[in-house]
């Protein structure tokens, strides 16, 4: 990651107070487009809600799956929400620990991002389980029947990962807010103050608050640091550690790793974009974030890119009938227009980010970064449904496709985030206060006499 | 129902027995001990198997003394650790589909 | 009518395991009859749950306090959750197979087929598994009922109904009173004779569908006798058969099953041989080693130049008067003959030589093969047959089996005429359905108005019965007195197996009231009080000429027990009629620029009687694996032309009329011709089978043919409507993909070089020692498993061995499946996703390139019971688990429905609840009342959003520990025998213990055919296929 160079230096730097006002600014007022979204994210969420509801009425029938396809758009849809997480901790934690200061004006946004990511990943596996009402069952508790989980259960290790990451991000954006909090808390009135004071811990700034302030968020970031590592490790052994042709391979835990962390700058850039518009953060932020973004993109991309070749590469290599039919049918088969989706949104496009001109137009990332995250639940869309629907027993094969109620359940899972994101925005500064002041050059005195 | 033409002749909730009997309507018991319809609990087993004969395992080991019951009710807990701990205790199977198929 | 007699001289003495509780769990209360009020027989049948019913066990369990009402009296041979036995006799068919009702708390819950049955020797068809769906169908007519002024029917009381009957019968003149039957031979059929004649009428009409008229025509012709003859399958090396699909439906098609594999099977090196001739490959055309689709009608002229051969060559060893068919046989050389029926002048001779090689039998006159000149084909096959000298050896007289009784189709049109023409007063209707099985033209249905008063006995609101007047709801086979002869020497008897569900009365006893109503004759003919007692007089009679010397009621209660009386059958032989020498072949005319459409016969459905039973809508067709539907079958080139592929509705239209039915392209049919199975297309007939496919019958023509009946093949002109819809079928692809699922073996190769079951190609060879690390680490984990907790100690491990050479893919299996564990069927619409439950189903793939006829191969497909199953360590909570004993357990109440299990099986043999099958309230709601009466107590009824799976009946397993436990003696081997194998007609399962060398299931592991499926994922299967054998020269 040290290879991300530092930006050049803000042209017309802030000043202290300016910077305060700024971005205390973004907490004022919501005016009608915030309420609009909000409205339209919590409407999208209801739907999702309901078709929930009636597929636990009537069973997981309702939704679109065809044996053999027994994981469909759910787990696909929670691949990609964990996926999404991931950028936010690499952007905190590791540029953090890596000292790039250009992260400062973006990782808030990440961090939130991740935060809600997880939060609307962790509702899926339970979505899909056939009796949501006895999923606690997956949970190691002593029982009367005196029962236990199955700890060779990739799925168990899933619960554990994913509750573990839900836990560190959510402290670490919570540590990271306090200066923030504290300096909106001094200007906020009414229930804000009151929610500023409880969340800023008493922080009055003294130099001993500082000093282990900024060793726990060292610490966490340390912490947090190979969760980006593991996590998304795990969720590729659900796949890794099964028999099914074209999930039984090695590559899988770098890859989606890889994947994951491409998925989540895009999702980044997706946000930010109309972000720093609606709160007119130009100052803070600039083409310069939007280029490091980008080259993080091409780096992850190309990672990926590589990916999808070297799994066609050994699916051909193995010599394995099954594998080898499996990764056919991928691209030639009746889902190649997922396939071709995938690898021309992950593979080629993000080539682009090659040309600076790319790299620094803001038009161009946020189109870039949609095309990306379709591609990326393309991505496991294609390797759950299309795997599993040409396995080994040519005659149990089956072709999947989607009901209303998988579709409305995505959807309601992108209300469900947005309506979290959208709150949190206007309630907590989205961008750190505290260390964007860190970053900018020491106030001259003359400045204070001109 | 011979019998209880002579005994317990007083007894009101006896009267009940024969009542039904001459209105001949089947007596609707109550159910007490119920066992989830996903477990398969042969009686004859725990009683007449050489496990239980060693184990001196009586009606009365689940049932409680019913004969001195004024009201019949449910002695045993009948949950599945209930189940275990006898059978643990009397080294006996402890498969999953001895029980549950 | 008295269940207490029946069970009392009938019972077989209890089996089964003890499950007090699920016994409970599974008992319903029975139906509500208004008139009787309260008898003590009521009580007799109520016992267990009332209220919560079977559909209370469910994996998620309880329903609402419960309570136990008990018998009023005990009866003694009802032990709450212990099994009783009954024999009767299957009446789904006219065959005649024996069966044993399991009985629990007074309900019938499975059939099985009787051992020592002379017919069906303890198997049965997947239709005879399904009587049961006739009892508890919810569709069956609850009570007398009468049509309205309105036109609608309402229920009236017995005493009312017969008092109607008994005017009209007295009103109408003798003559004009008509019965129609189905095929009673017995008891019934003399019964309703007698009753007419009684009556001053002679109009008793049976009408069997499948009448088998151009086979018992030209046996008349050649032999001279009416009766069929009786085919030794077992004793013939070599089988030729003209279109008669003898696996399916013709004759006797468990004794026959039986008999072919005897013969056909592959067992020490050798096998017979069998060659099929037929436009369209059946069932039975897939299991032969060679299929012949000669020009359609044209099965004659092939017969008969065999014979020529054969005569001209004196292969044979036939009688001296073989020599008076020389002349007729002249005119069918081997090259004429090729010109006509497209089958080269070689294959005609080797045929024949290979024919006259060993002990044969050529057979003819399936229904799927009656056209307009079968009964030329069948007279073929008789002369065939006798210039082979087989006719005394492998074609015997004297003890055939009479699946048509007396039925002709030619009767029943003049039936037809005869109302037609208002010379009918009364017509009963019993045990048949012309308005439905008779060709659109007939006008049965348009006939039958003009008939004052119809009286239907049928249990069903079939086609036939919503044009009746009255209706008297007959009891089912299962709940009634009866016997059935279906062949000369074996008398079967019928008993009531457990109360009658509705409030329904036998015909037998109706008919005996309505003579003692009408008085006079007709009373003093029939004094019997009832039914019973007149057939126990018949009974007298039949002890009497056997000559048996204790006393009539010994004599009843053996025949009960053992389901019948027969003797060892006295066969015979037969010289040539006058006829034969008359014999010729005259194909019928190639229809031009349209399909010859054969309408063939359901091995699923029958004539369609069968359509009503949801187990065998959703049984896939053994043929084209499809479900709910009607399918026209097209070859490739022919669908190309049309420009249809499968599931594209097409449009097919004959003289007589139109139907639409979905297409499947089959490689397996000639391409001038197209064929569409009969049974679907009801316009009546209940839930399950009303508005469901197209009638094929509406396609046939009306005339009866020279030999008076159906013609079954008809010209039809294909159109292609632009509408498709998903075939409602599991099958992905018909292919195998090179990965060794169902392997096959010629009969030269495996004698050459034996066989070698198929190993997966690697690029790169795997290097030996790593071969050699892998194993011991897998044995390495074994030697853990065993030495832990419950696996500590001496176990059995369940295999089962799956002989694939005799396996002809009936389905019979699968049914049993469904009727054992308590399957849910879940409709056409959910079976085109691929969500249908059959825990076994029978996977069929073709071989061979594109465009050729295929080589068809079939493998049951069960639960592995792998030794390293996949299932196993992904699930999070132990629901999928290995049990001691070898089996991959699946505890219902444990599951949660991650479904991870099913993702990780290669063999894709986890079913999931979609839905709440066993609740009344959810739309996929699988057994309204009575359906669930049948549900067998030892199983759990799974509930919504568990995995279930086959556990190789491991209640069954149970039950049979607990047995051996309780009686302190070790299983022994065969004790255990799951419902799949109990069924199986061929006999190709065998199940046991794979760690006691001495079991017949080691024995089979062991053999050289053996392999198992996707043996390269190491999953250590518990169940071994041994190949498949063509008999075929070519390697």
């Amino acid at each position: 990651m040290a290879a991300v160079a530092r930006p050049e230096p803000v042209r017309v730097p802030p000043t202290y107070s300016e910077i305060t006002h700024d971005i205390a600014a973004t907490l004022g007022r919501p005016g009608r487009t915030w309420y609009i979204l909000l409205g339209f994210a919590i409407s999208v969420m209801l739907l999702g809600a309901i078709a929930l509801l009636y597929q636990i009425r009537y069973g997981l029938g309702v939704a679109g799956y065809r044996p053999p396809v027994m994981w469909g758009v759910y787990i696909t849809t929670f691949v990609f929400w964990v996926g999404i997480a991931h950028s936010g901790t690499l952007v905190s934690a590791i540029l953090y620990l890596f000292r790039s200061a250009w992260r400062t004006a973006v990782y808030r946004t990440a961090e939130v991002m991740t935060v809600f990511a997880v939060l609307t990943a962790g509702l899926f596996p339970l979505i899909h389980v056939g009796r949501i009402w006895y999923a606690y069952w997956l949970v190691p508790y002593p029982n009367q029947r005196q029962l236990w989980v199955n700890f060779k259960s990739p799925l168990l290790w899933d619960v554990f990962a994913v509750t573990t990451y839900l836990t560190v991000s959510t402290c670490f954006l919570i540590v990271g807010l306090i200066p923030d909090v504290a300096a909106a808390r001094d200007v906020a009135t009414g229930w804000r103050k009151k929610l500023y004071s409880i969340t800023s811990l008493a922080w009055r700034g003294t130099d001993q608050q500082w000093r282990h302030y900024t060793r726990a968020y060292l610490y966490l970031a340390a912490l947090a640091t190979p969760l980006v590592l593991s996590v998304h490790s795990v969720v590729s052994w659900d796949f890794a550690m099964s028999i099914v042709p074209g999930w039984h391979t090695t590559i899988f835990a770098p890859y989606f790793v890889a994947g994951a962390i491409y998925s989540g700058c895009a999702l980044v850039i997706t946000l930010l974009v109309p972000l720093r518009k609606a709160f007119k953060l130009e100052r803070y932020i600039h083409e310069d974030h939007f280029e490091n973004l980008a080259k993080l993109l091409l780096l992850t991309g190309m990672l990926v890119g590589y990916a999808y070749a070297v799994e066609y590469f050994i699916a051909w290599y193995s010599g394995n009938e099954a594998e080898r039919a499996s990764f056919y049918n991928r691209a030639f088969g009746p889902y190649w227009w997922a396939t071709w989706t995938m690898i021309i949104c992950n593979g080629f496009l993000p080539l682009f980010l090659w040309f600076k001109k790319i790299r620094r137009s803001i038009p161009a990332m946020f189109l870039l970064s949609l095309f990306i995250n379709l591609g990326m639940w393309f991505e496991r869309f294609v390797i759950i449904v299309v795997s599993l629907s040409f396995e080994y027993e040519p005659y149990a094969m089956g072709h999947y496709t989607p009901s209303w109620v998988d579709w409305s359940v995505l959807a309601g899972s992108f209300g469900w985030f947005f309506m979290w994101f959208l709150l949190f925005a206007k309630n907590f500064p989205m961008v750190s206060i505290a260390e964007v002041k860190e970053i900018i050059p020491m106030p001259r005195k003359e400045d204070a006499h001109a | 129902m011979g019998c209880h033409l002579i005994a317990g002749a007083t007894i009101p909730e006896v009267a009940k027995v024969r009542e039904a009997w001459s209105a001949n309507q089947p007596i609707e018991w109550l159910k007490v001990h119920r066992m989830p319809p996903f477990v398969h609990f042969p009686h004859m087993r725990h009683l007449k198997g050489e496990t239980a004969v060693k184990a001196e395992i009586t009606c009365q080991t689940c049932h409680g003394q019913v004969e001195r019951m004024p009201q019949v009710y449910q002695f045993s807990s009948l949950k599945m650790g209930w189940c275990l701990d006898c059978h643990k205790q009397n080294k006996v199977t402890t498969d999953c589909s001895a029980c549950h198929y | 009518m008295s269940l207490l007699d029946g069970q009392a001289d009938g019972r077989k003495g209890g089996q089964g395991p003890v499950e007090q509780s699920s016994a409970e769990a599974s008992s319903a209360r029975p139906p509500d009859r208004p008139e009787d009020g309260m008898n003590r027989r009521r009580f007799l049948k109520v016992l267990g749950v009332a209220g919560g019913g079977s559909l209370a066990a469910t994996a998620c369990g309880s329903s609402s306090p419960e309570k136990l009402i008990p018998y009023l009296l005990p009866v003694e041979d009802q032990i709450p959750g212990v099994a009783t036995w009954y024999a009767t006799t299957c009446r789904e068919c006219p065959a005649g197979c024996g069966v044993h009702a399991r009985v629990r708390e007074g309900r019938a819950v499975k059939l099985e087929g009787n051992p020592d049955h002379p017919i069906n020797r303890g198997k049965l068809c997947s239709r005879g598994q399904a009587a049961l769906q006739g009892l508890y169908n919810p569709d069956r007519v609850r009570g007398p009922m009468a049509r309205n002024a309105s036109g609608n029917f309402e229920p009236i009381s017995w005493q009312d109904a017969i008092t109607r009957v008994g005017e009209r019968l007295g009103a109408a003149p003798g003559a004009q009173v008509r019965f129609v039957t189905g095929n009673e031979a017995g008891t019934f059929d003399r019964l309703v004779s007698d009753w007419l004649t009684t009556l001053g009428s002679s109009g008793h009409v049976v009408y069997e569908p499948f009448g088998y008229e151009a086979q018992r025509h030209a046996t008349r012709e050649v032999f001279g006798t009416d009766e069929l003859p009786w085919y030794d399958f077992g004793a013939a090396r070599y089988v030729l058969s003209f279109g008669a699909d003898f696996l399916e439906t013709w004759g006797s098609p468990l004794e026959y099953t039986r008999g072919f594999v005897a013969s056909h099977a592959f067992a020490d090196g050798t096998m017979g041989k069998f060659v099929h001739v037929e436009p369209r490959m059946s069932l039975t055309g897939q299991n032969a080693d060679e299929w012949i689709a000669p020009v359609p009608g044209t099965e004659g002229v092939l017969a008969l130049a065999i014979a020529h051969v054969i005569a001209r060559d004196r292969l044979g060893s036939p009688p001296s008067d073989a020599a008076r068919l020389r002349p007729l046989l002249q005119a069918y050389a081997p090259e004429a003959a090729a010109e006509r029926c497209g089958v080269s002048a070689e294959t005609i001779e080797r045929l024949a030589r290979e024919f006259a090689a060993g002990p044969s039998v050529a057979v003819a006159g399936g229904m799927g093969a009656q056209h307009a000149d079968a009964h030329a084909t069948a007279a073929a096959a008789h002369l065939l047959n006798y210039v082979a000298g087989n006719v005394g050896r492998t074609v015997r007289f004297g003890v055939a089996p009479n699946p048509a009784g007396g039925s002709r189709y030619q009767r029943l049109a003049e039936l037809s005429q005869a109302m037609q023409d208002g010379r009918v007063a009364v017509l009963l209707v019993h045990g048949a359905n012309p308005a439905y099985a008779s060709p659109a033209g007939l006008g049965f249905a348009s006939a039958i108005a003009n008939v004052p008063f119809k009286v239907s006995f049928s249990r069903f609101l079939d086609e036939t019965a919503m044009l009746a007047d009255l209706i008297l709801p007959d009891h089912d086979p299962l709940e009634q007195w009866n016997d059935f002869e279906p062949r000369a020497g074996v008398n079967l008897l019928q008993q009531p197996v457990m109360q009658p569900v509705f409030d329904t009365r036998q015909t037998g006893d109706v008919l005996l009231e309505l003579a003692r109503l009408m008085g006079g004759r007709m009373a003093q003919r029939f004094p019997a009080a009832t039914y019973k007692d007149h057939l126990q007089n018949g009974w007298r009679r039949l002890h009497q000429q056997r000559g048996s010397r204790d006393a009539f009621e010994a004599f009843w209660t053996e025949a009960l027990q053992r389901g019948g009386v027969w003797s060892e059958p006295r066969s015979r032989g037969a010289a040539l009629a006058a006829g034969a020498t008359r014999v010729a072949a005259t194909p019928p005319a190639q229809p031009e620029g349209r399909f010859t459409l054969i309408a063939y016969p359901s091995s699923v459905l029958y004539d369609g009687r069968a359509a009503n039973r949801p187990w065998l809508q959703e049984l896939p067709d053994p043929v084209s694996k499809l479900g709910w539907s009607t399918w026209l079958e097209i070859h490739p080139d022919a669908a190309n032309a049309l420009g249809v592929t499968d599931g594209d509705m097409v449009e097919v239209t004959s003289d007589a009329g139109t139907v639409r039915a979905v297409a499947w392209v089959y490689p397996g049919i000639r391409q001038d011709v197209v064929a569409m199975p009969l049974g679907q297309g009801h316009t009546a007939f209940g839930r399950y089978a009303q508005d469901r496919g197209a009638n094929a019958y509406q396609l046939l023509a009306a005339e009866p043919t020279a030999f008076g009946g159906v013609q079954h093949y008809a010209a039809v002109t294909v159109r292609a409507t632009g509408e498709h819809e998903n075939l409602a079928t599991r099958a992905g692809s018909r292919r195998q993909l090179g990965r060794g699922i169902a392997q096959a073996v010629t009969l030269a190769a495996i004698t050459a070089e034996g066989f070698h079951p198929f190993h997966e190609a690697h690029a790169a060879p795997v290097p030996e020692p790593i071969e050699k690390v892998l194993d011991e680490w897998q044995e390495e984990q074994y030697r853990d498993w065993k030495e832990r907790g419950n696996y500590a100690g001496a176990h059995p491990r369940w295999g089962m061995a799956i002989d694939l050479s005799r396996c002809t893919g009936c389905s019979a299996c699968v049914t049993a499946c469904y009727a054992e564990n308590n399957l849910p069927v879940v409709g056409k619409e959910l079976m085109q996703r691929g969500r249908e439950m059959s825990w076994m189903r029978i996977e069929r793939y073709f071989e061979g390139e594109e465009g050729h006829p295929p080589e068809v191969r079939v493998v049951p497909m069960l639960c592995q019971q792998c030794g390293n199953a996949p299932c196993e360590p992904v699930c999070p909570v132990f629901a999928a688990y290995h049990t001691p004993d070898g089996l991959n357990a699946q505890v219902y109440n444990r599951c949660v429905g991650t479904r991870y299990c099913s993702n990780n099986c290669p063999y894709k043999v986890r079913y999931f609840n979609w839905f709440d099958y066993q609740e009344p309230s959810d739309q996929a709601f699988s057994w309204p009342e009575p359906l669930h009466w049948q549900l067998n107590p030892d199983v759990t009824v799974r509930s919504k959003g568990v995995m279930e799976k086959c556990t190789f009946c491991v209640q069954r397993i149970r039950g049979a520990q607990h047995d051996a436990r309780m009686r302190g003696t070790p299983l022994r081997d065969g004790e255990v025998v799951t419902a799949c194998q109990q069924s199986c007609p061929a006999d190709a399962m065998a199940f046991g213990d794979l760690n006691d060398p001495g079991s017949r299931v080691s024995q089979l592991a062991a053999d050289g055919r053996g392999y198992h499926v996707l043996d390269g994922l190491n999953t250590r299967p518990a169940i071994t296929y041994l190949a498949r054998v063509w008999n075929r020269a070519e390697a």
